[in-house]
């Protein structure tokens, strides 16, 4: 599936319209009045000397609306202009929909005009590219199981050497939490699963890798590819199920928690839109463990460097998990520094909603945008950015070197690795160690 | 006080560490006694060393040894080349060629190539391997060669490396110090250096680690050192 050759099937595209024709999109594209209180909400809009066309209202209006309009009779020329304000000027952050009076959700149009433009094989490369891994590994990079048992292997035996008698369970029945990850950790970062495995070991956390399902990531969803996205989250849910685990736990992305949390239950066809296993997020977890103790953090190894906290979209704004979030930074660092606007209202880092994974051919523009990102984080004079999000990461690291902001980008878990306490009977004893081999 | 070693803690009374026996020679003033224990520590030590488990893992692997080369594409490590080839010949072993895209970002699948960023498919790869097979075969012709074979994958260097090793539970590394990101930017024999690669691979591996050099960058480190003398 490429985006050179497309062959424009109205039938399809009529199909999608009708079956979203129901009385919430109708009364929105009616509703909207222009009134362009979204425009401001917008980062695209203010990263792009404030052009009108940037603004959410025309964006679904121009999509959306005109399909509408004009049944889904559109030339290939229309469904281009659709692709790139899909996917190049909208990140589906939800921001837009808190400050309309109405209330509409923006983000939802856009995701069906990505749909649509799916159903037509137009869709960014990269997005395109993770589709075949996700049908054939169950993941967006084409990880086979036996590599994330070896690198959960590898990983543990790492970080053995910081804490005693750490290891990797993998699908382990009856476990209380069963850890889903992004696949860029055991790719790119598998310093993340050494970490998170110091931090359940310490917690003394009930927890198992599975080996399918394992993939919290949806990027099916994003390339508007709804089949597919309910496959690879229900592939998750009945893992959960089979392992009979009390909760699915996402890593730090924001993303996955979308999914699984709410988009899911409905991509995979759970009619009450509940998903059939609690879903809990890391920050909610972390959280958990610092406020009961679980955890406790060593006062004279708090973080004396300026700290901010990037709220992802979809961790705070649509898990409403902001002030958890706080409240670990709050607990590891003494000098925290809150964004301008925050919370709920934060900004999105310009790198969600499938930008990041589409990689260099949307480069210059997801830099572009990022500027309002990289003026928040410049006015709070932060030196460390903490984003519990892996997309976040990877666009904060980027908007680091574009725009010189010095500052070290860190999980959650790089610090509450870094300020713990670990007990006397879990530092590792070098002599018995030696004899371990 | 703790031992400058082990860190193990050493007694004020001792004049050594109990657990590594410190130093290999022997002090002026340190009494006969005490270094024939340090000597018993040592020896002990040592036995507890070749016993272990790793050691055992490779005494059942004696049987076909493995060295895996790690190549940056550039002539450079070359010099690290003729160091696995000449490993490889003497002890009969395989050597496994191996080269990894570097991916540019650490989320999509995208990499660089000599001809820019590109996604990596199987041609980049099936591409890759023929010039490396073409490359260091055209360098052992009319020699002795080794059983070869060439690999290829993307990511981040080190990780794949050190995954590579684990997986094929390779005897030794052989690859160079460092290599340059930028080709505009050439080598700096001026400054010879260690790359994060050469030092999270030499940190992490479970194997050991060459990382050989150049004679002009051995030259440049003794200026190096002997200007930093004169400071």
């Amino acid at each position: 599936m490429t985006e050179n050759n497309i062959k424009i099937d109205i039938s399809k595209i009529r199909e999608i319209l009708d079956k979203n024709n129901g009385a919430r999109i109708r009364s929105w594209l009616s509703i909207c009045s222009r009134c362009g209180l979204c425009a401001e909400a917008c980062f695209f809009f203010l990263a792009n000397d404030k052009n009108p066309k940037y603004a959410p209202a025309y964006k679904f209006q121009r999509t959306l609306g005109t399909l509408y309009k004009k049944k889904g009779k559109v030339d290939e020329a229309f469904l281009r202009e659709c692709h790139d304000i899909a996917w190049g000027e909208c990140t589906l952050c939800k921001r837009c929909s808190l400050y309309c009076p109405f209330g509409i959700d923006i983000a939802a149009m856009i995701a069906i005009v990505r749909s649509i433009c799916f159903s037509q094989g137009l869709i960014p490369e990269g997005l395109a590219r993770t589709l075949p891994n996700y049908e054939q590994f169950g993941n967006q990079m084409a990880v086979t199981v036996e590599d994330l048992v070896e690198t959960c292997e590898w990983m543990a035996e790492e970080a053995r050497d910081e804490i005693k008698n750490v290891t990797i369970p993998i699908d382990t029945s009856g476990a209380k939490y069963m850890y889903t990850i992004n696949p860029r950790e055991v790719m790119f970062y598998p310093q993340d699963l050494a970490m998170a495995a110091q931090i359940f070991t310490v917690a003394e956390e009930s927890w198992t890798i599975p080996t399918t399902g394992w993939d919290c990531t949806n990027l099916a969803m994003y390339a508007g590819n709804k089949e597919l996205a309910g496959k690879v989250v229900d592939a998750m849910y009945k893992k959960a199920l089979e392992l009979e685990v009390e909760a699915i736990l996402i890593t730090e992305c924001g993303h996955a928690m979308r999914s699984a949390a709410y988009e899911g239950p409905y991509l995979a066809n759970y009619r009450n839109g509940k998903p059939p296993v609690p879903i809990v997020h890391s920050v909610q977890l972390f959280y958990e463990y610092i406020r009961d103790g679980r955890i406790k953090i060593d006062p004279s190894k708090k973080i004396d460097l300026p700290v901010t906290y990037q709220d992802p979209c979809n961790v705070s704004r649509n898990a409403g998990l902001w002030e958890q979030g706080r409240e670990i930074v709050r607990a590891i660092c003494n000098d925290f520094r809150d964004m301008s606007p925050n919370r709920d209202h934060n900004h999105c880092c310009g790198g969600g909603g499938g930008f990041i994974p589409m990689g260099g051919p949307y480069r210059k523009r997801r830099m572009r945008s990022g500027r309002i990102k990289a003026e928040q984080i410049r006015a709070t004079e932060a030196k460390i950015v903490i984003s519990p999000c892996h997309n976040c990461y990877d666009q904060l690291n980027d908007l680091n070197k574009e725009y010189d902001l010095g500052v070290r980008v860190v999980s959650l878990k790089e610090l509450i690795i870094e300020t713990m306490v670990v007990p006397e009977h879990l530092k590792p004893n070098p002599e018995s160690q030696n004899e371990e081999g | 006080m703790n031992c400058p070693i082990c860190n193990n803690t050493i007694n004020e009374n001792e004049t050594f560490c109990r657990k590594c026996a410190w130093s290999i020679l022997r002090a002026d003033n340190e009494p006969e006694q005490d270094y024939e224990e340090r000597f018993k520590i040592a020896k002990k030590n040592w036995e507890r060393l070749i016993a272990c488990e790793c050691e055992a893992r490779y005494r059942h692997l004696h049987k076909e040894h493995k060295i895996l080369f790690c190549t940056d594409l550039y002539a450079s490590s070359d010099y690290a080349f003729k160091a696995a080839v000449d490993l490889a010949r003497e002890c009969d072993a395989e050597l496994i060629i191996y080269h990894v895209l570097e991916s540019r970002h650490r989320y999509s699948g995208q990499i660089i190539t000599a001809d820019g960023e590109t996604w990596a498919s199987k041609e980049v790869f099936d591409k890759l391997r023929t010039s490396l097979q073409k490359y260091y075969s055209a360098k052992l012709e009319n020699q002795p060669a080794p059983k070869m074979r060439v690999e290829a994958r993307s990511g981040i260097p080190w990780i794949e490396i050190v995954r590579m090793a684990r997986k094929e539970k390779v005897d030794m590394i052989v690859m160079g110090p460092y290599s340059i990101r930028d080709p505009k930017n050439g080598f700096d024999l001026e400054k010879p250096r260690l790359g994060e690669t050469a030092k999270q691979v030499s940190l992490r591996a479970p194997c050991p680690v060459a990382i050989v050099t150049s004679p002009d960058q051995r030259l440049s480190l003794e200026q190096q050192t002997s200007a930093g003398e004169e400071k």
